[in-house]
């Protein structure tokens, strides 16, 4: 079964071409609208903002996924993002989803984004996941953890109160005068650092239940740099700032999760989403996995699927099309405040 | 009016929170500014919480824009929808209007929230309700000033 998954909830325009099959699925092609020259794709000058839109930057990356079509391309099903995210982003994927799929009499499966994030391990993998399966969904925007009992089958156990783990990467790397994107920055400058240089906050690790709160660790880089008048033009005192940052960060994650997946006696952990990248917290997570739950397959994304992309859609789209789980192109609509549980 | 308040707990925030609710009719425009940390989140927070939104309100700066849906009240006239917008990731005002806030700004049934307002100054109505929150002389503390166009909040 050939997928067209299309992605569009915030800044990236995304297109993908999967192949699912007796459950596996590989990625045949990806695009991801920055990385294309719509400037030439759209045969004028488009100015910043609006190469950012993703009306300009669908039609011609969807042509150039699937070749210059003059009849129904050689697809099966066409998977698209309905929400959570910006209404008039998602807007501009759902309805070229449902275009699409009427044009080409094909029929049309809505994903959930974090669903997306859920299955973006699943890419390119031979192994199926082992139900149940304990999710832990970092991003920039969301830090979630999910139970799964099956595919499709979601409950929510825990999720942040205010800001995302990504959130406290980038905003605390601002302070620390890193730059943008955050999580990348400060993991690199943490890798020279001692992370038991600064005292900072676990925040909610003690709390009997499963939720997340970086807004007060981000408080807490910010008075540390004040109160101890730190000068963070000192590479020695950003580096050891940035691990004590990125390990406060790593350890409440892993913590929850564990307690989580031991108390949900799960089969498989799950990680998914844009922190998903960040090398503290796959090998801490990889080291507390084969210590304290030592018969659970820990699933990790390849580093390309962590950021938002179609691919991860196109693959959960896959699971839902087994199932026949299809939508008609009159019912599908956008949904910015989809909560998948 | 303009006021400067001084804020020491998530319960004052929360009550100071509550007083600007208040004074929500729909069609304002509130436009927060301060440092990372200063508490236009957990502000934002309270006001939801003041206004009966029972979803937990997170950090829009990723998501750059989200909407509560607001339940009818008397108090609050035709406010049927809180839109909270993060400035702090967008280079500029166009790229907020690009992701559709042009369609909540001003809107009768809605109160837009701007944290971030200093960066976008182009899309802040001139009565906005301006507030302004800064770190207080402790971890705790914040003081907050706010310049309300009509009412006593």
């Amino acid at each position: 079964m050939r997928i067209l998954g299309i992605e569009t909830s915030c800044d990236e325009t995304a297109v993908a071409l999967v192949e699912g099959k007796n459950g596996r699925v590989r990625e045949i092609e990806s695009l991801v609208a920055s990385q294309i020259d719509i400037h030439a794709a759209t045969g004028g000058v488009v100015p910043e903002v609006a190469a950012r839109e993703h009306v300009s930057a669908i039609i011609p990356l969807v042509s150039t996924l699937l070749g210059k079509w003059s009849k129904r391309p050689n697809i099966d099903v066409i998977a698209v993002t309905a929400g959570p995210g910006l209404f008039s982003s998602l807007m501009v994927g759902v309805e070229t989803a449902k275009a699409l799929a009427f044009a080409w009499g094909l029929p049309l499966v809505r994903v959930n984004h974090i669903e997306g994030h859920l299955y973006s391990s699943s890419i390119n993998s031979d192994a199926s996941i082992k139900f149940p399966a304990l999710a832990l969904i970092v991003s920039g925007g969301h830090t979630e953890l999910i139970l799964m009992k099956g595919h499709g089958s979601y409950r929510l156990v825990g999720r942040t109160k205010d800001d995302a783990a990504g959130e406290a990467f980038d905003k605390t790397a601002q302070m620390m005068g890193l730059g943008y994107p955050g999580g990348p920055a400060v993991a690199k400058a943490a890798v020279k650092g001692d992370p038991r240089a600064y005292d900072l906050p676990r925040p909610m690790l003690n709390e009997k239940n499963f939720d997340f709160s970086f807004s007060g660790l981000k408080t807490a880089v910010l008075y540390a740099i004040k109160n101890l008048r730190l000068n963070v033009d000192d590479p020695k005192i950003v580096a050891d700032l940035a691990a004590s940052t990125q390990a406060a960060i790593v350890e409440v994650l892993i913590k929850k999760t564990i307690i989580a997946a031991k108390k949900f006696k799960v089969k498989a952990l799950i990680v998914g989403g844009g922190v998903a990248a960040n090398e503290a917290l796959r090998a801490e997570l990889a080291s507390r996995c084969k210590k304290d739950l030592p018969m659970v397959e820990l699933r990790l994304p390849q580093k390309r699927y962590t950021t938002d992309n179609a691919v991860m859609i196109a693959t959960a789209g896959y699971f839902h099309a087994t199932k026949r789980d299809f939508i008609s192109t009159s019912k599908i609509k956008a949904d910015p405040n989809w909560e998948l549980v | 009016m303009k006021k400067n308040i001084t804020i020491r707990s998530i319960k004052e925030m929360n009550s100071f929170a509550l007083a600007v609710a208040r004074t929500l009719h729909g069609g304002e425009t509130l436009a927060l500014t301060g440092e990372l940390g200063a508490g236009k989140t957990a502000f934002v927070k309270g006001l939801a919480k003041a206004l009966g939104i029972e979803q937990i309100v997170q950090s829009p700066t990723f998501l750059l824009m989200k909407c509560y849906p607001v339940r009818p009240r008397a108090t609050h006239r035709a406010l049927r929808a809180i839109c909270h917008v993060d400035a702090y990731r967008i280079k500029n005002e166009r790229e907020l209007l690009a992701i559709g806030l042009a369609e909540h700004l001003g809107d009768p049934q809605t109160a837009t929230v701007i944290e971030w307002a200093d960066l976008v100054p182009e899309l802040i109505p001139a009565n906005a309700i301006k507030i302004k929150f800064e770190h207080g002389s402790n971890g705790k503390e914040r003081v907050v000033s706010i310049s309300h166009p009509h009412a006593n909040a």
